[in-house]
């Protein structure tokens, strides 16, 4: 069974090898003569703004934990598609109720502007 | 298929308190951002019909939902100690949420939901659903420590968070210990594995999973050492929250500590009761003497409910029913009077001044006679002075405890009861015999009527069960019988 | 063959846990996080978890670590990287607890394994499917926890808006 994830397994470490791989070769086989220009950070016709990391908008935080809790729902859909027709009807009903209560978590964030991106 | 009508009986309190808090959320998407003073009082109308569904459970244990949820006495008594908890928390957050400005459907939505996590915490049968309900719960005081968002309350919800995400994983992994070595996480199937296989008491990976679900629950009922974060977030919170947290966290986390080391754990009571003497010994005496220092006094009833949970902790150790009896009818007594006593705090606030330093209170014994009234009488409530519920609640734990033979103990818990009464009556004292200093910090007192209500009921929840506690005693030792 | 397998994951997944601890930069640890994760979840797959290695992979190394990279971003953690050197209180109790669970993980060990073994072995995972079986338990035996995970996930989004939505 697990035979089936051999390919994968395979795919995932080329895909790895071929990254690592490019980031050693272009490290060992390029030629390196840095000078201030060069190693300055390239920003068309501005005068080089430093610090490109400052403290991102808390509205990500908020799209990030609504994109999650609907993540994990959908994680719950997967098992429960696989067994649809074993389930039956009980099942049927079981996930509305599931799904009922995340729709008031989505049609209160949605009203609420959670969406908006103000 | 394991799923009957019978099974939906024992969860229609659940259904109806989680559809009360939908419809605060779908009144919310219906109007965003606008005022409506009517959720506080629709979560109290769904408290109540909850109220109303509850009765019916009383009587034999049922198991419902392949042995998931127990609709057994004790988890109704539990119930009704929680719905006095969430209505009063209610009530006491009306007036204070608008006057702080903080009067959000939010606020309301997750209380109601943090107190269906409660329910279902003590009503589980499963260390599984234990577990969910329990972060169900703790995952909406988090959000509700830090709603008023200054950096107190931001503060006290990332403690709260931080520790609690840690406990979390302490009692997740001790639960998966124990799935190791009984096959189960189901609470009688642990007790069968435990029963049948003397042997299996003796198995490291089943101590060790005893041992982190006991560090784990510790942490939730804030048992020293594992107190750290109590007196920040009690402290940092709204003051409705604290009420909340103190009471409703405490009350569904004895609960289910009831349920999983007084039936889960029964066989092994010679090796847990003496990690929860040392325990409820620390946690008793470490609790009073730093509350004794505080001069705040939403501090020092922080350190106080670390105090109660050392006596309630006593009651865990004796291991008998007449224990566990003593345990539920303090956890409602504990509901009364700390939510009386937070409701007494808020009164003395005004918008963004909590007022709560021991000094504010001088002299408003004569100044607001119904206030100094109240406060007196959670006060001595709390120090176990008679005729209130909480002399009833600590005179049921520690005689239990004598008659398992736990007289050190014993002498230990009056001794620390004796030595709160100094700090309890501190408060009485400033209120009456200390004068108001000449530019009065209290001006006048943040009450409505339904902050009246909510101290004149808890005032009389305290003096009910303290003069006449007979038929509740029944009540909870008939819970008990159940359970065991 | 699988054996080696294991190894090589879990060799991956320490590092990258090691990696988390020593990185100085947040973001590198955020990046050794992923690691961990994604070793975890070839762990899982050769328990025959198929499910839980695939939600392992979408949900942790995916959502909650696009989650976690946000919130590093969102503070600006620079501040923080200079104090990394004191030994102080948090540290050493840190330390501490970090012993106390290793003692935990190894006594269990070091005793002889004593769980119960299980009755879903390989052959019949094979049989039945994995994610079959987990559909089957989960919406019958555990429909309750089921429901509770969707009332969990409603406080969850409430939680968030409640604390982080700029004017509620």
């Amino acid at each position: 069974m697990l035979q089936n994830y051999v390919p994968i397994l395979i795919l995932f470490l080329l895909a790895a090898g071929f990254g690592l791989g490019m980031v050693l070769m272009s490290a060992m086989l390029g030629p390196r003569r840095p000078d201030s220009e060069k190693l300055s950070t390239y920003e068309c016709g501005m005068t080089v703004d430093p610090g490109a990391r400052r403290p991102f908008d808390v509205k990500y935080y908020l799209v990030a934990m609504v994109f999650l809790v609907f993540d994990v729902e959908v994680v719950f859909l997967y098992p429960w598609a696989v067994k649809f027709k074993a389930l039956g009807l009980f099942g049927f009903v079981e996930m509305l109720v599931f799904l009922f209560i995340l729709l008031v978590g989505y049609a209160y964030i949605w009203r609420k502007g959670v969406l908006e991106w103000e | 298929m394991t799923f009957s009508m019978a099974d939906m009986r024992l969860l229609t309190p659940h259904l109806v308190i989680t559809a009360a808090a939908l419809l605060v959320l779908l009144a919310e998407a219906v109007s965003p951002g606008r005022r409506k003073g009517y959720l506080p009082y629709l979560g109290i109308a769904g408290i109540v019909v909850a109220a109303f569904t509850t009765p019916g459970l009383f009587g034999p244990a049922r198991s419902g939902f392949s042995g998931m949820l127990a609709g057994d006495a004790f988890a109704a008594f539990v119930y009704f100690i929680l719905y006095a908890v969430g209505a009063l928390t209610l009530l006491v957050s009306d007036a204070y949420l608008r006057d702080e400005g903080r009067d959000h459907a939010e606020y309301y939505a997750l209380v109601l939901l943090a107190l269906v996590g409660m329910m279902l915490m003590a009503g589980a049968t499963h260390l599984m659903s234990v577990f969910l309900a329990l972060e169900t719960m703790s995952i909406a005081i988090y959000a509700l420590a830090g709603f008023f968002r200054d950096e107190r309350s931001a503060e006290a919800s990332f403690k709260y968070f931080i520790l609690g995400a840690f406990s979390s994983g302490f009692l997740l992994y001790g639960i998966a210990l124990l799935y190791g070595a009984c096959g189960t996480t189901e609470i009688q199937g642990i007790l069968d594995a435990f029963a049948s296989n003397r042997a299996l008491a003796g198995s490291p990976m089943a101590l060790a999973g005893v041992g982190l679900v006991t560090v784990g629950f510790a942490f939730k009922v804030a048992a020293v050492p594992f107190h750290m974060w109590t007196p920040d977030a009690y402290q940092g919170a709204p003051t409705s929250v604290t009420a909340f947290m103190a009471t409703g966290v405490k009350a569904a986390a004895f609960a289910a500590v009831l349920r999983v080391f007084f039936v889960a754990f029964q066989t092994l009571h010679v090796d847990w009761s003496g990690v929860l003497w040392v325990l409820a010994l620390l946690t008793m005496t470490l609790g009073n003497l730093t509350a004794i220092a505080q001069t705040d006094v939403k501090r020092m009833l922080a350190y106080s409910s670390i105090a109660h949970a050392g006596y309630i902790l006593v009651g865990v150790v004796a291991g008998t029913p007449e224990a566990g009896a003593g345990i539920l009818y303090y956890l409602l007594a504990y509901a009364f009077m700390n939510i009386g006593a937070f409701a007494c705090l808020i009164m003395v606030g005004r918008k963004g001044h909590e007022n709560t330093e021991l000094d504010a209170f001088a002299g408003l014994g004569f100044k607001f006679p119904a206030l100094g009234l109240a406060m007196s009488l959670f006060m001595f409530s709390m120090a176990g002075i008679p005729p209130t519920a909480g002399f009833i609640g600590k005179f049921l734990i520690f005689k239990a405890a004598v008659h398992q033979g736990y007289y050190w103990l014993t002498i230990f818990g009056v001794l620390n009861s004796a030595a709160s009464v100094y700090y309890y009556l501190r408060v009485i004292v400033t209120m009456y015999f200390k004068p108001e200093p000449d530019t009065p910090v209290v001006e006048g007192l943040r009450a409505g009527p339904s902050m009246a209500l909510a101290t004149i009921l808890a005032g009389l929840g305290v003096l009910y069960f303290g003069i006449v506690p007979g038929g509740l005693v029944d009540l909870a030792e008939q819970a008990l019988r159940y359970l065991v | 063959m699988t054996l080696a397998i294991f190894f090589v994951f879990a060799a991956f997944a320490v590092l990258g846990g090691i990696g988390v601890l020593l990185a100085r930069n947040p973001i590198h640890s955020a990046l050794s996080l992923v690691g961990t994760m994604v070793s975890l979840a070839g762990i899982y797959l050769l328990h025959h978890a198929e499910f839980i290695f695939a939600i392992q992979l979408m949900v942790y190394a995916g959502a909650i670590m696009t989650l976690i990279v946000f919130v590093i971003m969102l503070l600006d953690v620079r501040h923080e990287e200079a104090e990394t050197e004191r030994l102080g209180f948090a540290k050493v109790f840190g330390m501490v607890l970090a012993g106390l669970m290793v003692v935990v993980l190894l006594v269990p060990l070091a005793a002889g394994l004593t769980g119960k073994p299980g009755g879903m072995t390989e052959e019949v995972l094979a049989r039945v499917g994995s994610v079959e079986f987990l559909s089957e338990k989960l919406f019958t035996t555990y429909l309750l926890p089921f429901e509770i995970a969707s009332v969990l996930l409603l406080v969850g989004l409430v939680g968030a808006v409640a604390l982080a939505k700029k004017r509620l």
